[in-house]
């Protein structure tokens, strides 16, 4: 028995039986896996895909673009510009070495042009997501990426970019995440873009497979603006100028086409860079960022009178030569109306072109309050104009509220508020042969106009008004045009009272005198310096702007400064 | 040229086919798998290949029977090297596996199963041809149990069980009668429930397995996403390199390399691989009936220990990654990223290609 102890006899071994088994038992665990692959992974699917989506998928922004800003020639006052954040995974970069860790640390500060320690310190925080620097351009992101550092990765951002910068700011306006104003929150809806949304996996290349939703983008429509981005930075350098040299408070000033009622230019300085937004630019409720021509109500003082003129020429209660009793000042109620600065008796032109209040009383009277008041209603005082965010509607008291000092104030400019561009807006009047232009911000589409004033009492008072280049408004004048327009000082009405020491200076005028073809309105906030009066602060802006308005507008001016105009058609 | 028609007509092509397709299958994935994660190992593979057809050319002129003398001292050789890994082994993976000479490393187990297949055989042969079994009780212990126990010791439970299944295999094939068969099952069994209340967490990661979602980001962490590999790929896969689940799944190019390609090929691919895999056992059963049919004994018994060897690991790889069983760091044979195993694996088949020629060699002369 012992001889086949362990292994059964010889003729017993190997025999088919065995090997039978043997392939059997090989076979086998091998179906077995198979059969129980498939029910497993059968089992497991929904799961899977499942926990595919939860790892794996993500949801990716398809940018939008918002629709840009340019001028009436197309160039660009807004545009969204392609920009990147740089972002980083510190957790998933701590897993390199640390040579390896300080050297890309190192790179990429020296791409983003940062403080290497300011970087470093940033990637050792405990956090999957920082950001870098935000706002990079493409060229320095298509850098960074070419670090092929996995951690470190760009990501896609919209960035409203002002290729003008300040020159436009407080109208443009701005917005971001946090609001905005101006043009870009007024016309939002026209320009505003919708991103689109896709949900997919993503491949170890970046690369997006397996949508699963798409919501395409939608991008803004383009704005166009009546705005001459030339006349416009002119107008603000022109600005800055006047606001250093009579260390003013501010400067606006509003340039329009008088033939449709186009807004050329609309400046507000001091202005701020709509591109690096500070805090700052926001102290004393909007310093820098209000856009004083519409927001800021201010009483017009003497560019009243130009009104009361055409009103009482329109009525036949006066004729331009007639001689007015000016010389001596007139008591209304506990008022006295007076002017410090006229000893004699003036004709109804004289009281323009020399700006008279007692004239301007003298002629408001004759008018009287109702038909007084009705006109500066017909001339748009009172009610806005585009609805920007900020623009002030400005107030008319009703005439049956006047008191008898009421209606002799507001006979030259004081007792009613206005924006400067209502006071643009009515002198259209005179500029537009009687049609008061509605402004518009868009150089397409027909103008608004109505009538206030009869065509030739609107030429009649046009006549009388460039005679201001030899009363109040010398420095007014262009060397070669003929100019019409109107200065205005006004005292503020500070803390209760009219106060002396601040003024505002104004200048309205028109171009050429005899067919207009620009209107401009200057306003100097508290001029201090060098000249406080209309026609020593405002007339010289009046007349560098209105100088290049019309070089601009090609128009040729008069050859031997003859008393004869060359009219506004473009004569070159 | 002769000589390599020779070299064919007596050697199985179809086999040796199977087997470089299945490497450069092996190596495609790597190629895409190694772009993903940046590592080079395509490249790598590539030179251990050329060494390990090195090996190939180099061993194929050896006879069969220098291969059974030589068997013993081979497997001690082997032997020792694997008791070394206790003193300087290098620990990776929570195993001592790995000898390191400057930069090369050196997994002694592989070479363990190449060598447990000739010790095998040869002692099935010998029993073949012995009418006293009791003597065949001493190798059968020295070069195989001992083995085994310093195996369970490492602890390398997967080479373990493939090497232990496939000697109980030729032993029943030798015709080891049943009751000893079931003792040496239960010796080992034994042996590995031993092992288990020694170390318990071992039996919680022999088990885990079958829950392959409960720790999803702790020991789960990569069945789970082998499973989402085949998930994902489907099946005609997500295509070459679009690797989304397998660029994070850690030990992608070794244990998990069926998985990588049934992302990137899906279950055709997975097909191709399992068809070419079977395909080689198939072949080396066929070779070992064809040495049995000619007396051929030890080729017969290496040529059925191969097949069963290459079996297990097949299944113990493909099921580990289908959570099927657990994960035991074998090597899905010739696909797989490894030198070691890759140079054992052409040790192995040099000595299985030698069995074909000899009995093939044999069949001619009788004629």
């Amino acid at each position: 028995m012992t001889r086949h102890r362990y292994f059964r006899p010889p003729q017993l071994r190997l025999t088919p039986g065995r090997l039978g088994l043997f392939f059997c038992l090989l076979a086998l665990p091998a179906m077995a896996m198979i059969v129980a692959g498939i029910w497993r992974l059968h089992g497991f699917y929904p799961k899977l895909q499942n926990m595919m989506r939860e790892v794996y998928e993500i949801r990716r922004v398809i940018p939008s673009h918002r629709g840009t800003i340019t001028d009436r020639n197309y160039e660009l006052l807004a545009m969204s510009a392609n920009l990147y954040d740089a972002t980083a995974d510190p957790n998933m970069l701590r897993k390199m070495r640390p040579e390896r860790w300080r050297e890309t640390a190192g790179k990429a500060a020296a791409i983003l042009s940062l403080d290497a320690e300011e970087v470093r310190r940033k990637l050792s925080a405990d956090s999957r997501f920082v950001f870098l620097k935000r706002k990079i351009p493409p060229a320095v992101a298509a850098k960074l990426r070419a670090l092929k550092a996995r951690a470190i990765a760009v990501q896609y951002e919209s960035a409203r970019f002002y290729p003008g910068r300040e020159i436009a700011a407080p109208f443009l306006g701005y917005i971001n995440e946090r609001g905005g104003q101006g043009v870009e929150i007024f016309m939002n809806s026209r320009m505003r873009s919708e991103d689109g949304e896709m949900r997919g996996v993503q491949t170890t290349h970046g690369a997006v497979f397996e949508e699963r939703s798409l919501r395409p983008a939608k991008n803004g429509g383009r704005l166009r603006l009546s705005i001459d981005s030339r006349l416009q930075s002119f107008v603000y350098n022109a600005a800055i100028r006047a606001l250093q040299k009579h260390r003013a408070r501010a400067v606006s000033a509003a340039v329009m086409d008088a033939r449709s009622g186009e807004i050329l230019a609309l400046v507000s300085a001091p202005s701020f860079n709509p591109n690096h937004i500070r805090k700052s630019d926001f102290r004393n409720s909007g310093e820098r960022t209000k856009n004083r021509v519409v927001a800021d109500l201010v009483e017009c003082g003497s560019l009243a009178k130009p009104f009361v003129v055409a009103l009482a020429l329109e009525l036949n209660l006066a004729r331009e030569e007639e001689m007015l009793p000016t010389a001596k000042p007139v008591a209304v109620g506990r008022l006295i109306v007076r002017d410090n600065h006229i000893r004699e008796d003036l004709t109804v032109a004289e009281v323009l072109t020399r700006s008279s209040n007692v004239g301007a009383y003298l002629l408001a009277k004759r008018v009287g309050k109702k038909r007084y008041y009705d006109f500066l209603r017909d001339l748009g005082f009172g009610e806005k104009i585009f609805g920007l965010r900020g623009e002030a509607a400005g107030r008319v008291r009703h005439y049956k509220e006047w008191r008898r000092e009421d209606f002799a104030t507001h006979a030259y400019g004081y007792g009613f508020a206005a924006t400067l561009l209502q006071l643009l807006r009515a002198y259209s009047v005179f500029a537009a042969d009687g049609m008061l232009l509605e402004p518009r911000l868009s150089p397409e589409g027909a103008a608004a106009a109505r009538r206030a004033l009869s065509a030739q009492t609107a030429r009649r008072v046009r006549n009388v008004m460039s005679g201001v280049t030899e009363g109040t408004g010398k420095r007014a004048a262009v060397k070669g045009y003929a100019i019409a327009g109107k200065t205005g000082t006004a005292n503020k009405f500070v803390g209760g009272e009219y106060d002396d020491k601040k003024k505002r200076a104004f200048f309205v005028g028109m171009a050429p005198a005899a067919k207009p073809r620009y209107l401009i309105a200057v306003m100097v906030d508290e001029p201090s310096q060098n000249g406080e009066s209309g026609g020593s602060a405002a007339a010289p802006v009046f007349s560098e702007i209105m100088r290049r308005a019309l070089l601009l507008g090609g128009i040729a001016p008069l050859i031997n400064n003859s008393e004869k105009e060359s009219g506004g058609e473009d004569a070159v | 040229m002769r000589r390599l028609d020779v070299f064919f007509e007596r050697r199985d092509a179809v086999f040796l086919g199977c087997c470089v397709a299945l490497f450069c299958i092996g190596l495609l994935t790597m190629h895409s798998l190694g772009l993903a994660k940046g590592q080079p190992w395509a490249q790598k593979q590539a030179l251990f290949g050329v060494f390990a057809f090195a090996l190939f050319a180099a061993t194929s002129g050896v006879s069969l029977n220098t291969w059974r003398r030589f068997a013993p001292r081979i497997t001690a050789l082997v032997l020792a090297l694997l008791v070394l890994t206790f003193f300087i082994g290098a620990e990776r993976k929570g195993a001592q596996r790995w000898l390191v000479f400057g930069g090369l490393s050196l997994q002694p187990v592989e070479f363990f199963k190449f060598a447990a297949l000739l010790i095998g055989a040869n002692i099935c042969a010998l029993a073949a041809y012995t009418r006293f079994g009791l003597d065949l009780a001493k190798p059968v212990f020295l070069w195989l149990v001992f083995p085994l126990i310093l195996l369970l010791l490492q602890p390398d439970a997967g080479s373990f069980f493939l090497i232990a299944v496939t000697a109980l295999a030729l032993l029943f094939l030798a015709g080891l009668k049943m009751r000893w068969l079931t003792a040496g099952a239960g010796v080992f069994a034994a042996a590995f429930a031993a092992m288990v209340w020694a170390k318990p967490y071992i039996w919680i990661r022999l088990t885990s397995f079958w829950n392959p979602f409960d720790d999803r980001y702790g020991s789960d962490y990569n069945v789970s996403l082998s499973l989402m590999s085949y998930a994902r790929g489907g099946f005609t896969g997500e295509g070459g390199g679009n690797l989304l689940v397998g660029r994070n799944l850690p030990e992608a190019h070794n244990d998990f390399i069926i998985a990588v390609i049934a992302e990137e090929r899906g279950v055709l691919g997975f097909v191709i691989v399992a068809a070419l895999l079977l395909f080689v056992v198939i072949r080396a059963a066929a070779i070992g009936r064809r040495a049995a049919e000619r007396g051929e004994m030890f080729g017969a018994f290496y040529a059925f220990g191969f097949a069963a060897l290459t079996v297990m690991q097949v299944v113990v790889n493909i099921s580990g990654s289908l959570a099927l069983l657990p994960v035991k760091g074998l090597t899905l044979p010739m696909v797989s990223y490894g030198g070691s195993s890759l140079a054992a694996t052409a040790l192995m088949i040099s000595v299985l290609m030698r069995a074909d020629y000899e009995t093939r060699a044999h069949a001619e002369n009788r004629q």
